[in-house]
């Protein structure tokens, strides 16, 4: 079965997880859409209102432009007025279109119209502002410009005590200029109406000279409009604080009209919003986060006692229990598991009583066989050397009374070494000088557990199958320990046996039930594995002529403490 | 499928955000007005706004160049074009007498107006850097309501007793007035050696008392009462005669000295072109008989008479100062004066 390679993640944090999508990520999205819609249309308002503002200006400003420049010019094509005297007739008509045209754009002009050598024929107030009044000015100013263009309607700011948007033209006859007409139109006419708007205005010439201003920021120097953002249009940085301005020209770009709107109140206001909903937006976070990981530990502890108890089970532990659960799902799944993990230990306790049961039925194999061989020799021993007959008869017994104790399952190393040795020096008279050996058991190991009698069948059958037709067996015994294993090597320099032999040997050793005449390894073999896992048990390893080696792999398993009863 | 969800939820917002952010802006654009490229000429000045506005808002409707005008006392002014460096944008340095511009003459272009042949011959451009504009000689200004029958004619005058602390005059170093009138006094009570003039000075400082830091605080102090009478220029005091001022302008009877205002192209100006056609216009007929009649100041040329506040020329006592020599002792006449200034002024307590 092939799985889908995937991260693994606990359900906790996978409930977690979706609390936090579920939650957060959508309060984020609706936070950071309102908030672009609002910046949207709060740059949308400001831009709308300041056009709208700059079109009345400058549409009220231009009409009224006209209107006057009409006027001027139908005057100043009546060079009457200059070469006779006005009477009261045309006094009463010129002053009546006067009126007319401030009635009709609503802001009103002075008339004043001055002969070539700029002395007063008709004026409106006794006192003439500076720049019409003086022969100063002769060359200067709006005068300047109407005999410059005397052609067209000449419209000026000019500056006295107030300031003046002055319309012009020059009053001709036969080509030659003989007066000035001039409607001067004061700006304090349009104050009302910037007081009409509510961004700030301000009415400049082309070169930022102001005309009307109701905003005191924005001069330079010698008060005029500055003129480093004079093309400034949108958001302006000026003198450290942000306005939205948006300009327009009339009168040929003669006249601009800038409306700025500041931006200091709605930007303090939209910072605060911004700072508000960030504020709700870390909040709501933290309080999904925290309770999120509430949530997802007490919904996911059912989960997590079953996968608990499963974990248990995987190291071998069938005494955990699942608690009854409130949840119906849950406690279903621990009913069952609790049934299953009963039926579980019956079973594993069966399991253990027959394997018990095969593991002694193996060990009293050994008895009949061992106790023929050393008989036999003891009987022949008997008749040429008593002494050692009987110390045979003494080591045979003791290795007798030791291998139908029941009462040790398992034994330390140095114990069962003592009943190797007992058995190896029946070897040693049986064989005399035809059998040597040697052991060599690793510092630090004496005290380790293992099955009793497992090295002695060992020895047993290189004895049994290395001699055959040979003078002398040397038998070497290993004892060491590698990882958390004990491992025993017994090898010799036997007869050994061929391929064929040695592989009938090896699956001999795998199968449930012997078939073959080694039965030592075998029953050495079977016992470890139904003691201990795989990983454990006989190897066997020969080379014809050569020798036997047979490695026993045990656990390694510390003495417990006062363990000798 | 449910992170597919929110990918497409986090997408949607996002576009959302962008749309709104880019209509916001797209708004924005609106009508871009047009960058016209002026032509530019920097100023530095230390004239009121009131003289400049009028002169400039001409000068920028005739030509078509922009002004931009830095105000300030003149030695700031001077002092910041001295240590200038190239991106420093200034063409002409308007303002400023004579004595106080000439020890500055190498930061300065050599330059000729061409209405220098209708300049009168004393106001000529001798230095070549140096273009007189205006003279505004020194006068001493008397309170009418104040004077009674203390006769007030010169300098000699202000010894009178009756005077003692009825006197203002401006010590403030950064002032061209108090420059001019020390000058003026040496020159005139030294009978022409300023060096003889140091005894008046030491009898002046007696009668004098309080120290004023600015100029305008003399002509406004006496115009206001606060003094009988005051050492100032002829344009302050035309000024307060035509603001209907109760004053009276008296040229000290031991003579005025010329005291001509230069208007300079500043070295390798960026603008020089621009700056030279500055300078011609202002030495114009035009300018010069609006700066007469409007605003107070003597003209430099001979077709342009003076305004109606001021007496002609040749009744005034004119003399004339070796501004060489000026230049060179200037400062050290200065602190001449500060030490007797402060040696008299410890005599008397009154103005605390």
């Amino acid at each position: 079965m092939k799985l889908k390679k995937q991260k693994v993640i606990s359900f906790r944090d996978y409930i977690r997880r979706m609390f936090i999508i579920n939650a957060i990520i959508p309060v984020f999205c609706v936070t950071f859409v309102c908030m672009a819609i609002f910046i949207g249309l709060q740059y949308y308002s400001i831009n709308i209102t300041n056009i709208e503002a700059n079109n009345k200006v400058s549409s009220v400003l231009q009409n009224t432009l006209d209107k006057y420049k009409q006027g001027v010019l139908e005057l100043s094509r009546r060079s009457s007025l200059i070469t006779q005297p006005i009477d009261a007739d045309r006094l009463l008509t010129i002053r009546r279109t006067m009126k007319q045209m401030a009635a009709s754009t609503g802001y009103s002009g002075e008339l004043y119209i001055l002969d070539g050598s700029f002395n007063q024929v008709l004026v409106d107030t006794s006192e003439l502002p500076v720049f019409l009044s003086d022969g100063a000015y002769g060359g200067w100013g709006i005068l300047r410009e109407i005999s410059n263009n005397p052609q067209r309607v000449t419209v000026m700011v000019e500056k006295d005590e107030e300031n003046y948007l002055c319309i012009g033209s020059s009053i001709q006859k036969e080509g030659a200029l003989i007066g000035y007409v001039i409607v001067l139109i004061p700006s304090d006419e349009f104050s009302v109406l910037l007081t009409k708007v509510s961004p700030q205005t301000i009415i400049a010439d082309s070169n930022g000279w102001i005309y009307l201003s109701n905003s005191y920021e924005f001069t330079d120097a010698l008060g005029r409009f500055d003129r480093s953002i004079e093309a400034a249009d949108g958001f302006t940085k000026y003198n450290g604080r942000t306005y939205y301005m948006t300009g327009s020209a009339i009168e040929n770009n003669l006249i601009r009209v800038y409306t700025v709107a500041e931006e200091g109140r709605s930007m303090a206001m939209f910072t605060m919003i911004i700072l508000v909903v960030l504020f709700i937006f870390i909040a709501i976070t933290i309080i999904v986060y925290n309770s999120s990981n509430r949530l997802a530990r007490q919904s996911t502890s059912d989960i997590r006692e079953i996968a608990e108890a499963f974990e248990q089970v995987k190291a071998g532990n069938l005494e955990k229990y699942i608690k009854t659960s409130s949840i119906e799902e849950f406690q279903k799944i621990g009913e069952a598991y609790n049934i299953m993990l009963d039926g579980l230990k019956e079973n594993k306790e069966l399991v253990e009583r027959v394997a018990f049961a095969q593991v002694k039925q193996l060990e009293s194999q050994f008895n009949p066989h061992f106790i023929f061989n050393t008989l036999d020799n003891i009987r022949f021993m008997a008749m040429i050397d008593t002494k050692a007959s009987d110390k045979m008869i003494v080591a045979l017994s003791s290795i007798l009374r030791y291998s139908i104790s029941n009462a040790q399952e398992e034994v330390t190393v140095s114990e069962d070494m003592m009943y190797t040795e007992y058995y190896l020096s029946i070897l040693k008279i049986r064989f005399n000088r035809r059998f040597t050996y040697k052991t060599d058991i690793e510092e630090g190991i004496e005290d380790c557990l293992i099955p009793k009698l497992m090295i002695q069948p060992l020895i047993e059958n290189s004895v049994k199958y290395g001699f055959v037709d040979r003078d002398s067996l040397s038998v070497s015994i290993k004892a060491y320990t590698e990882d958390d294993k004990l491992i025993f090597i017994c090898k010799d320099d036997g007869i050994g046996m061929d391929e064929a032999q040695l592989e009938e040997i090896r699956s001999n050793i795998s199968q449930p039930v012997n078939v073959s005449s080694h039965m030592g390894i075998y029953n050495v073999h079977r016992r470890i594995r139904l003691m201990y896992r795989e990983g454990y048990g006989v190897w066997i390893d020969s080379k014809k002529n050569e020798g036997t080696e047979l490695t026993l792999v045990l656990p390694k398993q510390a003495a417990k403490e006062q363990r000798d009863a | 499928m449910k992170s597919r969800f929110f990918v497409a939820t986090i997408i949607v917002s996002l576009v959302l955000a962008l749309g709104c952010v880019g209509f916001t802006l797209s708004f924005n654009k609106g009508t871009d007005n047009d960058v016209i490229d002026y032509e530019q000429l920097n100023i530095y000045s230390s004239h009121a706004v009131e003289f400049l506005s009028p002169i400039i808002a001409e000068f920028e409707s005739r030509t078509g160049i922009r002004v931009n005008i830095k105000t300030g006392r003149t030695d700031d002014l001077l002092s910041k074009i001295e240590k200038r460096q190239n991106t420093d944008d200034v063409d002409i340095m308007w303002g400023g007498s004579l004595s106080v511009l000439r020890p500055y003459m190498n930061q300065f272009e050599e330059y000729s107006s061409v209405n220098e042949p209708y300049v009168c011959d004393e106001y000529n451009n001798v230095e070549g850097m140096l273009t007189r504009f205006v003279d505004v000689p020194s006068v001493i200004i008397v309170n009418l309501d104040l004077v009674g029958d203390v006769e007030i004619k010169g300098y000699e005058d202000l010894l009178n007793p009756k005077l003692r602390g009825k006197i203002a005059f401006c010590t403030s170093s950064a002032s061209s007035s108090y420059h001019d009138h020390l000058i003026n006094m040496l020159y005139a009570m030294g009978k022409g050696k300023p060096e003889n003039g140091w005894g008046y000075v030491v009898d002046f400082c007696r009668n004098l008392n309080g120290q004023l830091y600015s100029a305008s605080a003399v002509y406004q102090g006496v115009a206001d009462g606060e003094f009988v009478a005051g050492l100032t220029f002829e344009e302050a005091a035309a000024k307060l005669l035509s603001e209907g001022e109760n004053i009276e302008i008296v040229y000290m009877k031991e003579g005025v000295l010329s005291a001509p205002e230069c208007i300079c192209l500043v070295k390798d100006a960026p603008n020089m072109e621009n700056g030279k056609a500055f300078i011609d216009f202002v030495t114009g007929y035009d300018a010069q008989r609006l700066i007469a009649q409007n605003l107070n100041r003597r003209s430099v040329r001979r077709d342009v008479e003076h305004s109606k506040y001021l007496i002609d020329k040749e009744k005034i006592n004119i003399i004339y100062s070796d501004s060489e020599l000026v230049s060179s002792m200037n400062d050290e006449w200065v602190q001449h004066f500060m030490r007797i200034y402060s040696e008299n002024i410890d005599n008397y307590n009154w103005i605390d």
